[in-house]
């Protein structure tokens, strides 16, 4: 298990290397003179020199990145051309948001996925099972962000139950908070639903067919203590799995949930860094991400090689 | 040079490339997918027939008018009817999914190709930058590509054809992994047929049906991406109409038109449930043992 887990671990350390080469390599993409773009509207030749010589854009390229990199690794990701703070303490300040957001949305997706995809199995073919199908057709069919003023327009323009948008702290009021993140939460989960319930649906369909479960039926087990007890904890090996893998996906997904809902998190970080041509910005949320993602990833091998014990040994 | 080793191969494909076709007509999901792909094709491309009204045009008599016999889907906040600029923003969204997804095919299954036929080193390089694109998420990887190409629909439509690609490198490379143990490929080059030849002529045409499924089902995320990034002002510049910029438009004015946003993301989701639909009957008719 160790062999197999730090087999992984060479992966993913490699990778997020070219992730950091590659995200480096974006600033490349600017058209023109890279410290013009950054400059915006302030284009004295003092600032634009100042900007040269900050970012060593008149260094050879390897010398930029490993200057670049160095600082990373130092935690020194910047300073925000917009709002002249350090992006260190940006991100450690925007991220808890987000993170609570995408873990809101992962206790929605498990509410609704799971059931929704227990019951399509054990009913394969019925209504209930057209009704599942229709669920996550829906869930990976309707833009979240579309879903995001549908409910505004329902639950805060025409009831006025929840607030339209904005972000209350936890440690301001908890029922504030929850109220705040009640309606992105569900949008940002219903995707994340939708693929529990597919993959919940197809595992249990699985798990119903194997053997043991077959003895266990014929051995007079109940058929609720079978579902239960014997299909639905090896049925669940692989959504564990998979939901590991989805959070990295709602920390994405949650930049269009943060703009509709005027959140402030991670991914109105992005957008603001975008609109503000702060490029260090952009440069900092897409390496986080990545780095999230392949840690989730990690996290989802080590989830199933504890939860198989075939692959403990 | 004809060479014997094709034909075996290539006349397989094309049986059961006709066995396919038969299996998709009789996918009623197929069906519905893709008679929803075929009519926002039609629409698209006969926009300035079908619409009622010119899309770009302001009409200052009539600002935010709910539904009614002359503007069928309202008018915005300028009086542009909406219904002439759903249709019309079908362009935006179908070119979006075609071209996008045409970049990821046209640079990722080469790739995915090679990497599987040449394995080794070739291979490891090819899968860690396939795997390093695919640790950044796909929407971040578009929009800050997006970001920094500039914003445009050209430019989204490269973004997202670049975070889509490794999903094609992927598939490509698995496929080809699979297909490079045939007994015909081993004949192809103990005959001394070219990588090129045995590229081109052998693995392509047999590795084609699931690349196609994968080409439909991701059009529907290249739509949804499109949508989105024009919703965040990186898609179609204003005043040409697409339906994510007319959403972002629209949440302004949900407590006085709120029709504004309906019909665009109605729309929306019409083209992508069909791309989906479509994928998944092109999936069942094409491997069947899935």
């Amino acid at each position: 298990m160790t062999a197999l887990l730090l087999r992984r671990l060479g992966v993913a350390l490699p990778t997020l290397l070219l992730v950091s080469m590659m995200v480096f390599g974006l600033q490349k993409l600017l058209p023109g003179d890279p410290a013009l773009a950054l400059a915006g509207e302030e284009r004295s030749p003092e600032v634009i020199e100042y900007l040269r010589e900050k970012y060593r854009f008149n260094d050879p390229v390897p010398v930029q990145y490993a200057a670049w990199l160095g600082g990373l690794l130092q935690g020194d990701f910047g300073t925000s051309v917009r709002t002249r703070l350090p992006i260190g303490t940006m991100l450690a300040e925007k991220l808890p948001v987000t993170i609570e957001l995408a873990f809101l949305s992962m206790l929605v997706a498990l509410v609704l996925g799971l059931p929704i995809g227990i019951i399509a199995a054990l009913k394969r073919g019925s209504a209930l099972d057209y009704g599942a199908s229709l669920f996550g057709l829906a869930g990976l069919s309707i833009p979240n962000f579309w879903l995001g003023i549908m409910l505004i327009l329902l639950f805060s323009v025409n009831l006025g139950w929840l607030p339209a948008g904005g972000y209350v702290p936890p440690s301001e009021s908890l029922w504030g908070n929850l109220k705040s993140m009640l309606m992105p939460a569900f949008v940002l989960g219903t995707g994340t639903a939708a693929i529990i319930m597919r993959h919940t649906r197809s595992a249990m369909i699985q798990a119903m067919k194997q053997d043991y479960v077959r003895t266990a039926r014929a051995k007079g087990v109940k058929e609720r203590k079978l579902v239960l007890r014997h299909a639905l904890p090896n049925a669940l090996i692989p959504v564990v799995t998979l939901g590991t893998l989805q959070f990295g996906e709602l920390l994405a997904g949650a930049v269009l949930t943060e703009q509709v809902f005027s959140i402030p998190g991670f991914g109105k970080m992005i957008v603001d860094g975008v609109f503000g041509r702060d490029y260090a910005v952009v440069q900092a949320v897409v390496l986080c991400t990545a780095a999230v993602f392949l840690l989730m990833s990690f996290l989802a091998d080590l989830a199933y090689v504890l939860l198989n014990p075939r692959l403990r040994t | 040079m004809t060479l014997p080793a094709t034909a075996p191969s290539a006349t397989p494909a094309r049986a059961s490339s006709r066995s396919g076709l038969g299996r998709l007509l009789h996918e009623p999901s197929a069906i519905i997918g893709a008679a929803i792909v075929l009519f926002f094709t039609a629409i698209a491309i006969f926009a300035p027939f079908i619409a009622p009204y010119e899309p770009n045009t302001p009409d200052w008599m009539a600002i935010r008018s709910a539904p009614d016999a002359a503007h069928w889907f309202g008018t915005d906040d300028l009086g542009r009817d909406v219904l002439s600029r759903v249709i019309f923003g079908a362009r935006a969204s179908l070119a979006a999914g075609v071209v996008s997804v045409a970049v990821a095919v046209l640079i990722g299954v080469p790739f995915g190709m090679l990497a599987g036929y040449f394995g080794k080193f070739t291979d490891m390089v090819i899968s860690r930058f396939a795997d390093a694109l695919l640790a950044c998420p796909f929407l971040v990887l578009a929009i800050a590509l997006a970001a920094f190409l500039g914003p445009s629909l050209e430019n989204a439509m490269i973004a997202i054809g670049i975070s889509a690609m490794p999903i094609f490198v992927r598939v490509a490379r698995a496929q080809t992994l699979v297909v490079c143990t045939e007994d015909y490929i081993a004949a192809a080059r103990s005959q001394g047929i070219g990588h090129v030849a045995i590229l081109t002529g052998q693995i392509l045409p047999n590795i084609l049906p699931p690349i196609v499924v994968q080409a439909t089902l991701t059009m529907a995320i290249a739509v949804l991406a499109e949508a989105s990034l024009a919703f965040l002002g990186l898609g179609q510049l204003p005043p040409a109409p697409s339906w994510g910029s007319m959403l972002d438009v629209a949440r302004q004015f949900l407590g006085e038109a709120p029709w504004m946003a309906l019909w665009p993301g109605l729309a929306i989701i019409a083209v992508v449930v069909g791309f989906n639909l479509l994928g998944d009957g092109l999936n069942d008719a094409l491997n069947p043992r899935d």
